[in-house]
């Protein structure tokens, strides 16, 4: 019942809605970029694999409105090789009786000093107890572009491929994310995305990190459609990043994020 | 004195320069011509570069480019009084680099109303590679990329090649030309005489115009050599011996989903044109194969002969072509020019079922049954600071290819008068059409119109600083003696360092959708929309233009509109957002 009320109520009407996060962007407005380089948004921002100048893990986990049936738990690496970059990830959602998994392998590359682009292959992997398993291949894409020095343009193709899955063909979702990230100060960091899933209508999400001391950092902001505040902390400890994330909703309980980032040199 | 001094005056827009040019906003704008200018005006561009754009466009008179040929660099160009003022102001605002900078531009253009559009488009070169990426989504379709375009060009001396969404212009409209209609109206004389210019890559967002496939272009001492060929997947069907094609573009509906890809065309076009000492002649020649799912097939064949000739003032144009089932069709004209006057005359005839290619010629009605015959004249008189233009057209339509009755004869007229100060501008004009829309018997019996239209304009610019214009504009509708309508507007475009400030306020009062006012909307790079206004409104809009010494321009558009003249209830919000980045 619970189920299928959210099935109504929120984006839940097609599989794989939920992609993984980190504790930072839900902190941020539940933003799609990954403007924190963090491993785990390598999934959502393939291009985003650009910044890993050295190797990264990172592992999060969280639990939507409260509910176990809603838990997602995702780890990914990712570091520069000889000719680019390279993340691998894999992505864990909801429970025993119904399960999406994530696989992700991403690819990035510097064009010119101004403009990165990564491609992401994923392995999306549904599991419904007593139905049996499917899978599907999509392709994401996306761009960093560097408009001058405080000013950055990001850009994001998820699922250009149009893949389904199952044999009734439901239309895994596909997103265009635009954003601007603004750097006004060197602790601050501004962000305004714009996101649409074709299905649905337009969320427009406001959020940025300031970086309160040298080892804490903190998040907030708002998007729209649903409208949902959030809010996180992050705390650096030498190579070692925690995050911790919370956003509202209007009609539900919290969902809380947590977060491990390692920088591995 | 005819022409005045040369004007150092530029342009702020691409919409700028089509207004300037003449165009009224019920007018449509060649998408293609709208992306050159844009690129002119937004990025610093060789020499080379800006006579090879120019060439490219259909709008550009035929006079202007006749200078722009032979002139041998931009100053030669910046000081031609003999230019029209539009292609002045146009050379003014063209930034000139030794080695063209250009190698990769982006613009991404998302536009909320009744929903949300989203356009992304990159244009760049490598080498002696272009290439060009269009991606688009309508309101309300599921695709990502619902409409995808993608062309690489790899061009040299005397050869082109290409790969991907390409057109085959040539002649004159009657198999393979445009991709917009010229329409009648005061600037006609400026593109009607225009000859189409080759293969070009396709970067429009008409959905059904471009050909999938490879083409090229292989110059040779016995002239210019042009094929193409395609494999296109159409929205349509075929019903008996018709190709019925869904040129909306959308695929919202269940219904627009089953038509969706459902034809397929293979076609196969060449042409062959060369230059002679005082004449070009040209012939194209096409077969085309549409199926559908069903095993449906239908095909077609035509061939065109098209020419132009210089002899002293006189520019002589013409083309005829014919298809399989043995149905001419033809249009010709002739340009006469002098230094302060301009005349076109220009005939056509296209019988009723004429169907070829890529037909899109000069007409007044566009169904792919009809034809329609006519005469077109446009005379344009320029005496230093004044500019006069008359036009006038008849035109019969013909749904059947008989001689015994008049079918929709339709007469339309119209007046202008533009004088261009320093720091103030004129326009009034006056347009009158007549349209029978019943069959009656030939001469001698008068013509009995069923339906008149009059349409009469007044604008007035006032540019107090260097950095801030104004315009007021008046318009107004007379739709035989049952609805009228008018429409005011202000707007003003204001210039501060990193920002350009548009705003517009329109009020109007019509009566119904027959006595509608047009207006510009608040455009955006490669956007040339008009707001037609058919019931009591008001209108506020702004659009900010952020622009940088990095070459990106942030554009932002919003837009409320009130059914009422007193602001009252909800308006209706439309709201867009443009980022163009050049690297």
């Amino acid at each position: 019942m619970v189920m299928f009320s959210l099935c109504v109520s929120t984006y839940l009407s097609a599989a794989f809605e939920h992609y993984p996060s980190n504790s930072a962007a839900v902190g941020s407005g539940l933003l799609t970029v990954n403007i924190y380089a963090n491993a785990i948004g390598v999934f959502s921002d393939p291009a985003s694999v650009t910044l890993f100048k050295k190797r990264n893990f990172a592992i999060s986990s969280g639990h939507r409105f409260g509910l176990r049936l809603l838990q997602h738990h995702s780890t990914a690496i990712a570091q520069p090789i000889k000719k680019g970059f390279i993340a691998v990830g894999a992505s864990f959602f909801g429970d025993k009786l119904y399960g999406e998994t994530i696989w992700c392998l991403a690819m990035g590359r510097k064009i010119s000093d101004k403009l990165n682009i990564g491609m992401g292959l994923m392995v999306y992997d549904l599991q419904i107890k007593n139905y049996g398993t499917t899978k599907n291949l999509g392709i994401n894409m996306g761009w960093r572009m560097k408009l001058n020095e405080t000013l950055q343009w990001r850009g994001i193709w998820r699922n250009i491929n149009g893949p389904t899955i199952g044999k009734s063909k439901d239309a895994i979702p596909q997103i265009i994310v635009s954003a601007l990230v603004y750097n006004p100060l060197p602790k601050a960091t501004v962000v305004i995305e714009w996101e649409q899933d074709t299905l649905y209508e337009s969320r427009l999400k406001f959020g940025g990190e300031f970086k309160l001391l040298p080892w804490v950092v903190i998040y907030t902001g708002h998007a729209s459609s649903p409208n949902q505040t959030t809010a996180g902390l992050g705390i650096i400890y030498k190579h070692l990043n925690i995050n911790y994330a919370v956003s509202t909703h209007s009609h539900l309980d919290l969902s809380h994020w947590f977060g491990v980032g390692l920088t591995i040199h | 004195m005819v022409w005045g001094l040369p004007s150092t005056e530029k342009i702020h827009s691409a919409e700028d320069w089509f207004i300037l040019l003449g165009y009224d906003a019920d007018s449509s704008i060649p998408e293609e011509d709208l992306n050159y200018i844009q690129q002119l005006i937004n990025t610093p561009v060789a020499y080379s570069d800006v006579v090879l754009i120019l060439t490219g466009t259909s709008v550009l008179p035929v006079s202007d480019l006749d200078i722009i040929l032979k002139a041998k660099n931009m100053n030669n160009l910046k000081s031609n009084n003999q230019l029209s003022i539009a292609t002045q102001r146009l050379m003014n605002s063209i930034r000139i680099v030794e080695v063209n900078p250009l190698k990769l531009s982006i613009k991404e253009k998302i536009a909320y109303q009744d929903g949300i559009r989203h356009d992304w488009r990159a244009i760049g070169n490598f080498g002696n590679y272009d290439f060009g990426i269009l991606l688009e989504k309508d309101p309300g379709e599921q695709n990502i990329f619902d409409h995808n375009s993608v062309y690489l060009k790899w061009n040299s001396s005397n050869m082109k090649f290409i790969a991907g969404d390409h057109q085959l212009i040539g002649g004159y409209g009657l198999v393979a030309w445009r991709t917009t209609s010229v329409h009648k109206g005061f600037e006609t004389i400026n593109t009607l005489p225009r000859q189409g210019k080759g293969i070009k890559g396709y970067r429009s967002s008409n959905e059904y115009w471009n050909t999938r496939g490879f083409g090229g272009e292989q110059q040779t001492q016995y002239g210019k050599f042009t094929y193409s060929l395609g494999r296109t997947y159409q929205d349509g069907s075929l019903e008996g011996e018709e190709i019925k094609l869904d040129k909306t573009g959308l695929h919202i509906t269940q219904n627009d989903l089953l038509k969706q890809n459902q034809l397929v065309e293979n076609a196969a076009t060449v042409m062959w044109n060369n230059n002679y000492t005082s004449y070009q002649l040209g012939v194209l020649l096409n077969a085309q194969s549409v199926g559908d799912n069903d095993g449906g097939n239908i095909q077609h064949s035509s061939v065109s002969i098209f020419t132009s000739e210089k002899q002293n003032d006189l520019h002589w144009f013409g083309e005829t072509a014919f298809n399989n089932n043995l149905s001419i069709a033809f249009l010709g004209g002739v340009l006469f020019r002098s230094g302060t006057i301009k005349y076109l005359i220009s005939l056509r005839y296209y019988p009723a079922n004429f169907r070829t290619y890529r037909a899109q010629p000069f007409s007044e009605w566009q169904g792919q049954n009809e034809g329609e015959k006519g005469i077109f004249q446009n005379v344009q008189l320029k005496y230093v600071k004044h500019v006069i233009s008359i036009y006038s057209d008849i035109a019969e339509k013909i749904d059947e290819n008989t001689l015994t009755t008049s079918n929709n004869i339709k007469y339309e007229s119209g007046i202008r008068w533009q004088w261009f100060g320093k720091k103030h501008r004129f326009k009034t004009q006056l347009r009158k059409s007549n349209q029978l829309q019943t069959t009656q018997i030939y001469f001698p019996n008068p013509i009995n119109y069923d339906i008149y239209r009059t349409t009469a304009k007044g604008q007035y610019q006032y540019q107090p600083t260097k950095n801030l214009d104004v315009r007021w504009q008046i318009n107004s509708t007379f739709y035989n003696n049952e609805s009228q309508g008018l429409g005011i507007e202000t707007r003003f475009n204001w210039e501060i360092p990193n920002f350009v400030i548009t705003g517009s306020w329109i009020t109007a009062n019509v009566d119904d959708y027959n006595g509608r006012v047009y207006f510009w909307d608040l455009n955006l790079p490669g956007e040339m929309r008009s707001l037609a206004v058919s019931d009591e409104k008001q209108l506020l809009g702004l659009k900010i233009k952020m622009k940088s010494k990095n070459n990106y321009q942030i554009y932002m558009r919003w837009r409320s509109a009130w059914d009422s003249m007193n602001f009252s209830g909800t308006a209706d919000q439309r709201y867009a957002l443009a980022i163009q980045i050049i690297l």
